[in-house]
Parts: structure tokens; C-alpha cells; sequence
């Protein structure tokens, strides 16, 4: 009987410390340059121009406003890379080939978000 | 084992290479404050001490100041034409600078392998434009980045396009444009593949030749004289629709020649810069085409007497 309460104690205080653990909030995008060639970061979407590069500073928030350790990957990266850019945080988007794909947004370690991404052939100017 | 020493080895090798480089960048950027400072104190210290002593030690205080500023002018001027010639990145950690691969490329002088007027001179004081505005669909040429003091260990940064189907990189820097449009050109940091910075380079297809004389640098008139025996060079300028100049050593270049038996080709027909000899008295017309479609041309006439 005492080893079921002690159990049932422990299971809730677990529970409850796991509960009050900061948790994953919110990731921050800015994005850092633009040029001749169009192209936007955002939550809802991706869009780079073939042979482009868009560069953005994204970075994960804990629910307790601390920075978490993030990582973005492209899913497909025939269509868009991603590679990390200079700077804590920086990435660059380049525009491989035409086509969608989506991207994955990571918090420490965890994906927290699937974005589509679009890189779309050049205009003729 | 062996192998374990040899990485070691390698990895010391190189730490104490970087340690050099740092080294000597520390001490150059030392000694310019050093002469900016210097140089400072001359033109701002109070010249009284100087205005109350003979003549001879005004006109030798003078003197000296002129000397040192002079020193630190060359010295700033020769520091700072480095980094003046090239394109800054869009991310602003370093600059991108265009080389003429082969004497192919009509965009440098001949011999040279930097564009013509890209030394810093009071017309162009920044120097900052000196990379091509656009270089032409099949041109070939090479580019080189160096970082600023804002990107720190990033190595020795190498050059890769962003797509193939605009650019073909080469190796060494030295890349090939495929396809009209904007392709990315950007340095990898190769200490943890970080991109450092990136540029833009436009590709635009030959609209127009242009065709000059390699002695007179001037450009060639529609009929030209040379006597029997006589020779002469002539090299193709190509031009987009805006008639800007179009960077990159072009390889499908094609000269002919209306009459080999009065003026001969003396150079493979694919060249940009063509030698030909006066053979015989007689009239011929020479063409230049942007390449084997031959629907961009320029042409002249050789009259041999």
C-alpha cells in the first residue's frame, strides 16, 4: 500500500515538474537581405528565384523568452538549399532548381514546424 | 597510428598558418594606425613651437610633415587599392573580384587579367564598380573573395554558383555562364561550410561586335589599307542590347575571311583576338561572329596594296 502511494507521488510530481518545464513558443524570422532577384521568408511561406539567395535570421524561443538551439533543413534539396549563413542564427536559401518543397523549422532538435517552400524560374527581363 | 601522427600533424600545420595570417594582418593593421596617428599629430599639433625657431627649422618641420604624410597617402592608397577593385558582397563580410581568365576576355586590357580603369583614381575614386555589369552567356572567368575584418575565421573561403543551369563552376574559382538571367556566386567558409557572402552576376546574350585594332586600340574603320607582306591583329568587344560591355573569355568567337589568297588568318578561327597577314594585292572582307549560328556579326574590309 505505502509502495503504491510513494509510486503515485512520484508519477505526479514528475508530472507536475514536466508541466512547469519551458516548453517550445515561437521562432522569430527577419529576413536580412534581398537583391535583384525576388524572394521572402516567412512562416506561412518560402519563396526563392532560381540562382538566388535569400538570407533570414530565424530563431527559436522557449515559453520562457530563452533562445532554443535551432536548425532549418529543406527537405528537398535538388529544388532549395539551406545552409547556414555567418552570423548565430543566420541562414541562407539558395534556389537550386524550379519546384516546391518544404522546410523544416527545428528546436532543439525537434521539428516545430513544416513549411512549403516555392522556387520559381527566372522572369525573362 | 601513422595515420592519428599525420592528421595531427596537419591539423598543427594548419592551426599554425592561421596563426601567421593573423599575425602579419595584426601588424599591418598596427602599423596603419600607427602612420594614420602619426600623421594626425603633424597636421593637428599646434605649429608655434615651430613659428617662433629660424627659418631652417620651419622649412625642415614642413618638409618632414610633407615627407610623412606622403609615406602614409602611398601607404593607405596601396592598402585600400586591394580591396577597391573588386565587388563588396550583399552581406557585406568581404569583396568579390573579377579576373580575366585568358587574353580571350575583351573586358581587360591585353596582357592584363583586372578590368581596364579599375586602379583608384580621382574619376574613380571608390573603385567599387571595377567588376562587370554582366558577363556574356558562354563566357568563362574566374573570381576571387576576400573577407574583411567583420568575417573572422572562415578560412579560405571557396567559390561555388547556386545553379548549374545558369553557371557551370570550373574549380579554382573560375566559373562558365550557360544561360541568360542572375546566378548567385557565393563563398563557403571552409572551416564549417558556412556561406560568408554572396553576389549576383547578371548573363546577358551578344547583341553586337565590335572590332578594334590591337596596335591603335581604336576600333576599326569600315575599310582599312596594308601594304603586301604587312600583318596586323584585330580583337572582338562583345555588347548586350544596352551596348554595355559583356565580361568573360568566349570560346565560340569565328573569323573569316572573304579571300584567304589576299588576306590570310594566321590564329585558329575560334579567338577573340585574330593575326592576319596581307598576302596579296586584292581587297577581302574579314567577318567576326558571336558564335556558329552566326546571327551577330561584324565585318570590314582589307584592302592590300
Amino acid at each position: 500500500m505505502m509502495k503504491r502511494a510513494l509510486l503515485l507521488a512520484s508519477f505526479l510530481s514528475s508530472v507536475a515538474l514536466g508541466g512547469c518545464a519551458p516548453s517550445y513558443s515561437h521562432t522569430d524570422i527577419s529576413q536580412v537581405s534581398t537583391n535583384e532577384l525576388p524572394g521572402t521568408v516567412t512562416v506561412p511561406r518560402i519563396q526563392v528565384t532560381q540562382g538566388g539567395i535569400v538570407t533570414a535570421h530565424i530563431a527559436p524561443f522557449n515559453s520562457d523568452e530563452k533562445p532554443m538551439v535551432g536548425d532549418v533543413v529543406s527537405q528537398d534539396r535538388s529544388i532549395l538549399e539551406v545552409q547556414r549563413a555567418y552570423g548565430d542564427k543566420n541562414y541562407a536559401f539558395l534556389g537550386i532548381k524550379p519546384g516546391t518543397t518544404h522546410v523544416e523549422f527545428r528546436a532543439d532538435g525537434v521539428t516545430v514546424a513544416i513549411i512549403q517552400a516555392e522556387v520559381t524560374a527566372q522572369t525573362t527581363r | 597510428m601513422i595515420s592519428l601522427q599525420v592528421v595531427k600533424a596537419r591539423s598543427l600545420l594548419k592551426s599554425s598558418l592561421s596563426k601567421r595570417r593573423r599575425v602579419r594582418s595584426q601588424r599591418l593593421r598596427r602599423l596603419l594606425t600607427f602612420l594614420k596617428r602619426f600623421s594626425l599629430f603633424f597636421f593637428t599639433r599646434p605649429r608655434a613651437p615651430f613659428l617662433k625657431s629660424d627659418g631652417v627649422s620651419t622649412m625642415r618641420a614642413t618638409g618632414l610633415t610633407i615627407a610623412i604624410s606622403g609615406i602614409v597617402a602611398v601607404t593607405i592608397a596601396a592598402c585600400s587599392s586591394v580591396g577597391s577593385t573588386g565587388r563588396t558582397g550583399d552581406l557585406g563580410h568581404g569583396v568579390f573580384y573579377y579576373q580575366c581568365q585568358t587574353d580571350q576576355d575583351p573586358i581587360c586590357p591585353e596582357g592584363s587579367t583586372t578590368m581596364q580603369g579599375c586602379a583608384r583614381t580621382s574619376a574613380n575614386p571608390t573603385g567599387v564598380q571595377c567588376f562587370p555589369s554582366s558577363v556574356a552567356v558562354g563566357g568563362r572567368f574566374r573570381i576571387q573573395y576576400a573577407p574583411n575584418g567583420s568575417a573572422e575565421q572562415v578560412g579560405n573561403p571557396v567559390l561555388r554558383t547556386v545553379s548549374g543551369d545558369y553557371m557551370s563552376a570550373l574549380g579554382d574559382g573560375s566559373f562558365k555562364a550557360l544561360k541568360t538571367g542572375y546566378v548567385g556566386i557565393y563563398s563557403q567558409s571552409t572551416v564549417d561550410s558556412t556561406l560568408v557572402d554572396y553576389t549576383l552576376v547578371k548573363i546577358n546574350p551578344i547583341s553586337a561586335l565590335r572590332i578594334s585594332d590591337t596596335t591603335t586600340k581604336k576600333a576599326v574603320p569600315t575599310n582599312i589599307l596594308l601594304t603586301r607582306g604587312a600583318s596586323a591583329a584585330y580583337k572582338i568587344a562583345a555588347f548586350d542590347s544596352n551596348s554595355q560591355p559583356l565580361a568573360g573569355a568566349i570560346e565560340s568567337f569565328v573569323w573569316e575571311t572573304s579571300d584567304a589568297r589576299t588576306v590570310a588568318l594566321q590564329d585558329e578561327p575560334h579567338t577573340a583576338t585574330m593575326h592576319v597577314s596581307a598576302v596579296a594585292a586584292g581587297s577581302a572582307t574579314l567577318t567576326a561572329y558571336a558564335d556558329d549560328s552566326k546571327t551577330v556579326k561584324a565585318t570590314f574590309t582589307i584592302t592590300v596594296q
